[in-house]
Order: C-alpha cells, then sequence, then structure tokens
C-alpha cells in the first residue's frame, strides 16, 4: 500500500514536470522561427567571463566547482567521505581477513599479472593528468580520481587481495593516506583565516586569489607560461589522491571473502 | 532558417520528455520493484536522469554552443572573454551535475554496501521475502 | 566594486559548519596514526564543544549584542559583484542560529553520552560520523544557499544513514537504514530537478536597471526572494509568463521534499523504522533536530522567500502550501496517536510520538500568523530538548534491562532511578503535563490555532496529547511500578550518561517552568526575525 502510494505521488511530480515542459517550451518550438534554447543565465556568463581573471582558470567548471563555490565541493568531499566511512563501518572487524592465497601461486596467471602491471601503470599516469591538467582543460581531483579508482579494482582482481594486503596495502593505510588528503583540503580552506589574522588582512574561507577587499592570494594564479588556479591546483591533488585511495579501500574491503565476513558478523549485533 | 530550427528544436523538446519519461520509469522501478538490487539501479538511474536534465537545460542550441572553456595560448586568451561568454554553455549547471555526480556516487555506494549487508543476514534481496524473515 | 569589511565575528558564522568538517576529516587520521579510542574520543567531544561555543556566540550575538542583524559569509570571499552573487553565502537570523546552537548542544550532549554508551570495536568510524552530521547540521541551518541546502541535507542524510546502520548484526537495523537512504535520497534528487527548473526558469526573466538587462535565475535564497518580490510589482519584470508555472513547480516540489524530511503524513513510514534501529544517542539526534531539517526549510522557504511576494500565482501557491502543511499536519498527528497506543516496542513508541509532533509543528507553520510562528518554533525548541531527553533515559533505561519492549522494561526504576527518573520527566512533559517543557510550547500552540478561529485544529491537538499520554502511562507504569520480570543484563549506565539525562530533566523543566521568559528573550526575537524578510535580503546584497 505505502510503495503504491509513494509511486503515485511520485507519479504526479513526474507529470507536473512533463506538463511544465511542454508549456514552457513546446509552443514556442513550434513557431520554428528560432532556437528555443540560445540563452545560458546571466549568472552563467558571468563564470565564463571571470574565470581567468578572477581565479587564474580559463576552465570555467573547474573555477566554479573549486572556487566560486568551492564550499559545495568541500561538502561533496565530506559526503563521499562519510559515505566510505559508512562503508567501513558497517564492514569493521574484517579487514585483517583474506590472507590466504597470498604468494606466487595466487591471482590469476603470469600473462594476466604482467598485462595488469602495465595497465596499471598507464591508468594512473592518464588519470594523474586529467587531475593535474583540471584548471586547464576539462578534468580535475574528482575526474582523476575516479579513473585512478580502476588500478585497484583491477590489482585485487588479478593479483588477489592476499597478494595486495601482503605487500603492506591495507584498509588503514590507505584510509590514513584519504582521511590526511582531506584534512589538507580542508585546512587549506581555513588558512585564509590564519594568514589573515597573523597578516592584519582580511582574508575569507576558501578564498583563493586576491579580491579588491581581500588582498592576499592565496598561491599564484600563474607561473611562467601556465595557469595554475592558485588553490586549484592544491585541491584537484589532494581530491584526487583521495577518491583513487576511497575507492581502493571500498574495493578492498568488499573483496574481503565471504566466510571471513561471516564470521566476524557473528559476534557482530550489539542487539541495540 | 525554418526547418532546420524547427527540427532542433523538436530535437531539445524530445530530449526533455524522455529525461522525464525516463525520471518517471526509474521512480516506479524504485516503487515496485522488489529486489533490492534493482532498486538501486533505479534509483541511480533516476539521479542521472536529473542530471541529464540539468545538463540540458544548461545548453545553448547552435550557433552559439562553444564549451565553457576559454581558449588560451600559454596564459594569454585566443579570444575576447566577454564575447566568448556569449556564445559559451552555462559552466554553472554542469558544476552543480558535478557535485551531484559525487553526492549520487556515494550513496549508492553505501546502499550497495547494505545491501551486502542485508544479504549477510537475511540470505536474500527481495524486499518482499525479509519481510516475510522478519515477521 | 565597493571594499567592504565584515565584521570581526563573523568567521564565527563560516566557522560552524567547517570546524566540524574538519574534526570528521581528520578522526581516521588520528585513529590510523595513534591507535588510541581514547584519544578519539577526546578528539570527538574537542570538536563538538568548540562548534557549541562557535554556535552560542552566533546564538548570542544575533539575539542580544547586535538585535534583528542578519549575519552573512561570504565564501571565498565572492562579495556581491554587480547584481550576481556568484559565490555561497551562509546567512544567519537568529531562527538559524537558534536552530545551529541546538543541534551543536544536542549533538554535543550525545557525544558525551556515546562515551559510554558505544562499546568498544568501530569507535572511531561512528564519531567521524557523528561530527560530518553536526557539519551537515549546521550548513542546513546556516546556509543561504539554495543548492548548498541540498548538498548540506546529504551531508545530514549520509552520515544518519550510517549511523541508523551501525549495529550491523542487526538486521532491521541495516534494513531500516537502506530504506531511510531511497526515501532521503529521492527527496534530494527531487530537490535537485526542482533547483535546476527554479534556476533556469528565472533566467529567462529579467529586470532592467539603468538600461542593463539583469536576469533573475539565481541559487540564493535571498536572490530568490528577490525575484518572488518583483515579480509582484507591475511592470518590473520582462518575460513574466514562465515564472508563473516555474514558481508553482518549484514551490510543489521543493515543499513535497521538505514534508518528507519532516516525516509528514503520508510521507512519514520511513521515520518509525529509522529512528529505533540507530544506537539510543543517534536516535536522540534524529529525532531532536535531523527531522527538524525539514521544517526548518519549510519555514525559510515559506516565510522568506515565498511569503513576501505580492505575485498573485505565487501567493496563491502559498496559500494551498499552508493549507496543505495544516491537513498533513493534522493528520500526521492523529495517525502517530493511534499508532503509539498499538506500540510494543519503546524506542518505537518514541519514534511515533516524532511523527505526532512534527504534525503539530506543521500545523503551527501552516497557519501563516506571528502567533503560530513563535508556538512553532517554541515547539520545536522544546521538543528537541524533550525528545533527547527520552531517548536518553529510554537507552538507558533499555542498556539496564537489555531489552526494548515496555514489558521487559518492568522495574527498571529500582535497579537504575536515573532512567526512570528521565523517562517519566520526558513521557509527562511530551504530553504535556503542568509544568514540564511541551505543556507551555502546547499552550502556545493551542492559543494560535484558537486565535486564528481553527477550533478542529485545538481539538486535534488535546485528542492526540490524550492518545500520547495513554501510550505513555502503560510505559511509566510499567517502568516505575511494575516488578522486574527477571535478571537484568547486568551492564550499568555511565557517569557521563547520568549527568547528560539529569541535565536534559532539568533543562526540560526549565523550559516550561521560565516559558515566559524564553519566549519573551528568545522565542520572540527568533519570530521578528524570521517575519522581516527584508532584512534577510537587505543582508546579502546591500551589506
Amino acid at each position: 500500500m505505502r510503495a503504491r502510494l509513494l509511486a503515485a505521488i511520485l507519479a504526479a511530480l513526474a507529470v507536473i514536470l512533463a506538463i511544465y515542459i511542454v508549456a514552457g517550451y513546446g509552443l514556442v518550438a513550434l513557431s520554428g522561427e528560432r532556437y528555443v534554447k540560445d540563452w545560458i543565465s546571466g549568472l552563467g556568463e558571468k563564470y565564463v567571463a571571470g574565470s581567468i581573471k578572477d581565479v587564474g582558470s580559463p576552465e570555467a567548471v573547474t573555477s566554479i566547482v573549486w572556487d566560486y563555490r568551492g564550499l559545495d565541493t568541500l561538502f561533496e568531499t565530506g559526503v563521499f567521505f562519510l559515505a566510505v566511512i559508512g562503508t567501513l563501518s558497517l564492514f569493521r572487524g574484517m579487514e585483517r581477513g583474506g590472507e590466504r592465497g597470498a604468494g606466487k601461486d595466487a591471482g590469476m596467471s603470469l600473462i594476466v599479472k604482467t598485462v595488469t602491471r602495465i595497465t596499471v601503470f598507464l591508468i594512473v599516469v592518464v588519470s594523474a593528468s586529467i587531475a593535474l591538467h583540471g584548471q586547464i582543460t576539462p578534468g580535475g581531483g574528482f575526474q582523476g580520481g575516479a579513473a585512478l579508482a580502476v588500478a585497484p579494482l583491477l590489482a585485487i582482481v588479478a593479483f588477489g587481495r592476499g597478494a595486495l594486503v601482503e605487500r603492506g596495502v591495507r584498509e588503514t593505510l590507505i584510509l590514513g593516506l584519504r582521511s590526511l588528503m582531506v584534512t589538507i583540503i580542508a585546512l587549506v580552506a581555513l588558512s585564509p583565516l590564519l594568514i589573515g589574522y597573523l597578516r592584519g588582512a582580511e582574508m575569507y574561507i576558501m578564498q583563493n586569489q586576491a579580491k579588491p577587499w581581500a588582498p592576499i592570494s592565496l598561491l599564484p594564479g600563474y607561473a611562467a607560461d601556465t595557469f595554475l588556479g592558485g588553490t586549484l591546483v592544491v585541491f584537484n591533488v589532494a581530491e584526487f589522491i583521495a577518491v583513487g585511495a576511497a575507492f581502493a579501500a571500498v574495493f578492498l574491503v568488499l573483496s574481503v571473502p565471504e566466510e571471513r565476513a561471516r564470521e566476524v558478523m557473528g559476534g557482530g549485533g550489539h542487539g541495540r | 532558417m525554418g526547418a532546420e530550427v524547427l527540427y532542433a528544436n523538436l530535437l531539445y523538446i524530445a530530449s526533455l520528455a524522455v529525461a522525464a519519461a525516463i525520471a518517471a520509469v526509474s521512480l516506479y522501478g524504485v516503487a515496485r520493484k522488489p529486489n533490492m538490487v534493482k532498486k538501486i539501479i533505479m534509483l541511480s538511474i533516476f539521479g542521472d536522469t536529473a542530471n541529464m536534465f540539468a545538463v540540458l537545460l544548461g545548453y545553448r542550441m547552435a550557433p552559439r554552443n562553444a564549451p565553457p572553456v576559454i581558449p588560451v595560448k600559454g596564459t594569454e586568451p585566443l579570444v575576447n572573454v566577454t564575447e566568448y561568454a556569449s556564445i559559451a554553455v552555462d559552466p554553472l549547471p554542469q558544476a552543480l551535475v558535478l557535485t551531484a555526480v559525487v553526492i549520487n556516487l556515494a550513496v549508492t555506494a553505501l546502499m550497495v554496501a547494505l545491501t551486502i549487508q542485508i544479504y549477510r543476514l537475511y540470505g536474500t534481496l527481495e524486499s518482499t521475502r525479509i519481510n516475510r524473515l522478519r515477521g | 566594486m565597493r571594499v567592504m569589511v565584515l565584521a570581526w565575528w563573523s568567521f564565527l558564522v563560516g566557522l560552524a559548519s567547517t570546524l566540524p568538517i574538519t574534526g570528521a576529516f581528520s578522526t581516521p587520521l588520528l585513529w590510523v596514526a595513534t591507535r588510541s579510542r581514547r584519544l578519539v574520543r577526546a578528539w570527538a567531544v574537542f570538536f563538538a564543544a568548540a562548534t557549541m561555543l562557535v554556535a552560542a556566540a552566533n546564538l548570542y550575538h544575533l539575539l542580544y549584542v547586535e538585535p534583528g542583524r542578519v549575519a552573512v559569509y561570504y565564501f571565498g570571499g565572492w562579495v556581491l559583484a554587480t547584481n550576481y552573487q556568484v559565490g555561497i553565502v551562509y546567512t544567519v537570523d537568529a531562527l538559524s542560529a537558534l536552530m545551529g546552537f541546538l543541534a551543536a548542544a544536542l549533538v554535543f550532549a550525545a557525544t558525551l553520552y556515546s562515551l559510554e554508551y558505544i562499546g568498544e570495536g568501530g569507535e572511531e568510524w561512528y564519531y567521524t560520523l557523528l561530527l560530518g552530521l553536526l557539519a551537515g547540521l549546521m550548513g542546513v541551518f546556516y546556509t543561504g544557499d539554495a543548492f548548498n541546502l541540498f548538498v548540506m541535507l546529504e551531508v545530514v542524510g549520509v552520515s544518519a544513514y550510517s549511523l541508523v546502520a551501525y549495529y550491523r548484526g542487526d538486521g532491521r537495523a541495516v534494513e531500516a537504514a537502506l530504506k531511510y537512504a531511497f526515501v532521503g535520497s529521492i527527496a534530494t534528487t527531487v530537490y535537485f530537478i526542482s533547483l535546476v527548473i527554479v534556476y533556469y526558469g528565472l533566467s529567462s526573466a529579467y529586470i532592467v536597471v539603468e538600461g542593463e538587462r539583469i536576469p533573475l535565475g539565481t541559487l540564493n535564497i535571498a536572490g530568490l526572494q528577490f525575484a518572488c518580490r518583483v515579480a509582484g510589482i507591475e511592470g518590473a519584470v520582462h518575460g513574466l509568463n514562465i515564472v508563473a508555472p516555474v514558481a508553482a513547480v518549484f514551490i510543489s516540489m521543493a515543499v513535497w521534499v521538505f514534508m518528507t524530511k519532516a516525516a509528514l503524513f503520508p510521507n512519514h513510514f520511513w521515520l518509525p523504522d529509522a529512528h529505533p534501529a540507530a544506537p539510543s544517542p543517534v536516535s536522540a539526534l534524529l529525532s531532536g533536530v535531523v527531522v527538524k531539517t525539514g521544517l526548518y526549510s519549510l519555514i525559510r522557504f515559506i516565510y522568506t522567500v515565498y511569503m513576501p511576494s505580492r505575485y498573485a500565482p505565487v501567493a496563491e501557491v502559498t496559500g494551498v502550501v499552508l493549507g496543505v502543511l495544516v491537513v498533513a499536519g493534522a493528520l500526521s498527528s492523529l495517525v502517530a496517536g493511534f499508532m503509539m497506543l498499538v506500540q510494543d516496542d519503546v524506542k518505537r513508541l518514541i519514534a511515533y510520538s516524532t511523527v505526532m509532533h512534527m504534525g503539530y509543528v506543521a500545523m503551527a507553520v501552516g497557519l501563516g500568523t506571528r502567533m503560530g510562528l513563535e508556538a512553532a518554533v517554541y515547539h520545536m525548541v522544546t521538543h528537541a530538548v524533550g525528545k533527547a531527553l527520552f531517548f536518553f533515559s529510554a537507552g538507558m533505561a533499555i542498556m539496564v534491562a537489555g531489552s526494548r519492549s515496555i514489558d521487559g522494561l518492568s522495574g527498571v526504576a529500582e535497579e537504575s532511578p536515573v532512567a526512570a527518573l528521565g523517562v517519566v520527566v520526558a513521557a509527562l512533559g511530551l504530553a504535556g503535563a503542568f509544568p514540564l517543557g511541551c505543556f507551555s510550547s502546547k499552550l502556545l500552540l493551542y492559543l494560535a490555532f484558537v486565535e486564528r478561529g481553527a477550533v478542529l485544529l485545538a481539538i486535534v491537538l488535546i485528542a492526540s496529547s490524550a492518545m500520547a499520554f495513554a501510550a505513555y502511562s502503560k510505559l511509566v507504569y510499567a517502568l516505575v511500578f511494575k516488578r522486574p520480570r527477571g535478571g537484568f543484563s547486568g551492564r550499568r549506565p555511565g557517569s557521563w550518561m547520568r549527568i547528560v539525562v539529569l541535565s536534559f530533566s532539568a533543562l526540560f523543566v526549565a523550559l516550561g517552568v521560565f516559558a515566559p521568559y524564553i519566549v519573551g528573550g528568545v522565542v520572540s526575537p527568533v519570530a521578528a526575525a524570521v517575519l522581516s524578510p527584508e532584512s534577510y535580503y537587505r543582508a546579502v546584497f546591500m551589506g
């Protein structure tokens, strides 16, 4: 009954949406004289026009993501961080499993392992370039990190979880790395307060380049012949490593053998 | 003008209509499919449709649809930035979608973990059977 | 561009959410580096306490130092540039500051309580999620940007889903968390769609100032208010025909979303599963403040954005929304009242009571009067304290008895008088017994209903309170007068738990006894701040 009720409400919402679309755009479209959607918002034009001057990056999307609306991204990082923590919390105590099957014979055949080594290297290089060029070309920390995430997945499948754990690739280590990177992001975001206090100038949380009312740039917008985008580079690199590490931690914990998981789960419930 | 404009407009409206239709179907799936994994798939389709909708609304139709990345050589812009802004598509929905994509991903990851846990506890993913097992 | 200097204390506004998220980010690092659970606990307590002090400073400032002021903080230093707000602004009026302080204080109390309640194993994750929840709550209450509100709701959501599933061996908890996650993420995605629609709908309408076209499209809440206001001025807006359908779609979608978040009938079904399944201190937070994010957003949008508009379509839809809120609120409290009578699980009983009280607040908000708003604000405060106390003390009783059913709690008073005292005070207070907390706020609600001539609502209030009283009396009887049925669990509540329960009991009594002073000194200024939307707009766009 509840499900049906929910479905009815949601279907009604969808109908409202469809009516809006037809009413808003449909009539104009049939006139055939002009493009229905040949304009964007004035705000959007401001971002494109101001990106180089205000942020030091020709890539307006990255400018919005890490500078104009940087707070959104700080907390979006927070959402992802908390979701991974939630996942690890759900699977707590299982990370010490899965050492079985470690050693030379574990995992897939030699051919697969060799190919994986090459592929993993390539993935790391490509994803790093996506992240590092974030302030110049489309891309950035999250996109790079998402690409990087494939590397640990391949490695787990090809070498086996045990082999990785044996070489010291543990959830805790990866989690420490991730936590370090997001802490760096938060501290860079907060650092203008301290700098502003020490130098007696007005500065704002998440500030990047100097403004007339806040005269200190945190990091230079240009260096030699390249756009750096000030803090954009730092944020992109930290986010790149953080996202890659987060995926690696999740994949590692998901690859825990089922028997081991059930063993831990046996004593897991506290009741309430 | 004329025919090609009409064609482009119909294409644009068709994409919006498709977005609305997919949203409706995916929500139906979330509400009605008993299998948890199917529900999660439907939910991510719903989230992606919302994102597609946002990007579509930020789009600008020909002839003015440059990407929101200013062409540069070194640190010198190759175009007049203000003029370029009047032909570029809107970067704001793209940035919002980037945020929404990450959030959807995070929630989906958590839901998948919860679903695995449910399977460990109940041995099934059908919500109807879980309700019966729970009593 | 003008050089603008914010007041020196403004950074406290920006710090309110960034400080706890820094704490959340660094907690796993601390854990991995030191492997010391004691340090993790101290870290969490420190950040929760620091955030509470920041929130208290903001509240004190906005109530007593500069009453009537709306504090703003421009993140990234993106002060208004020629009518476009490109960055994110925190806009804190007295209501935001009050809710923020309530959230921070409750999280601080829950952290102290958790020190002894949450056993070994997984604490490092637990406290990280708790700090994340705090950061999200502060963000929801402080933000002045509609899209940032979406992100913050997700921060709250994700940490809440994870915390509900904390007892991962309990199938009900995991299932409730998944259900909660489904409802929550559908709601926030719908909100995202509605934001995109309003942004683009308003972008095609523009006003002309000194020969320059200024589109109305914005994500800023004060900017949305501006759009709604100018739409009501004859001939000021070009392309007005798009504004009416956009406003109707946006308002109805956003209101549906916040009603779901606030667990109002008929979208309340997720709450009675999710709230009891969590660990008790988390239940206290979920029922105490997390559901209030929905009501806060409703008040924020209705009173700050829609009500100032004289534009007929917006005014009409707002009228309908107020009516819907009243009906949904009344049905929520009645349905919850009936459900409370048949509950056997004590935490589920308390969770249904949350639905009932959210219904009261929605009815009061739906009145649209000053007195209704005052009653709503005061009831949110008393309910937050009372419900937190209820879950804290019920958690203690459950810990002692080792059972969650009402019969299983028989005779806990002998074993743990503090737990029984907390339960009795909370139960009587929430039902509305004189002179405890909710008595005075229910009286205010009653007066607000009568003032508006809504006698039916007053009857609903009294009838559902009576049902709650009946449901609670069973619990109180079992706890205090029945003999213990068997052995207790042998676990003893720690001293922090006792301190939290006793201080919340005292606070709850004080909220009732000193009601006239609190209403005069806190609630009235807060309601006045909400009812002066121009100052909200001015603070953002005119410094």
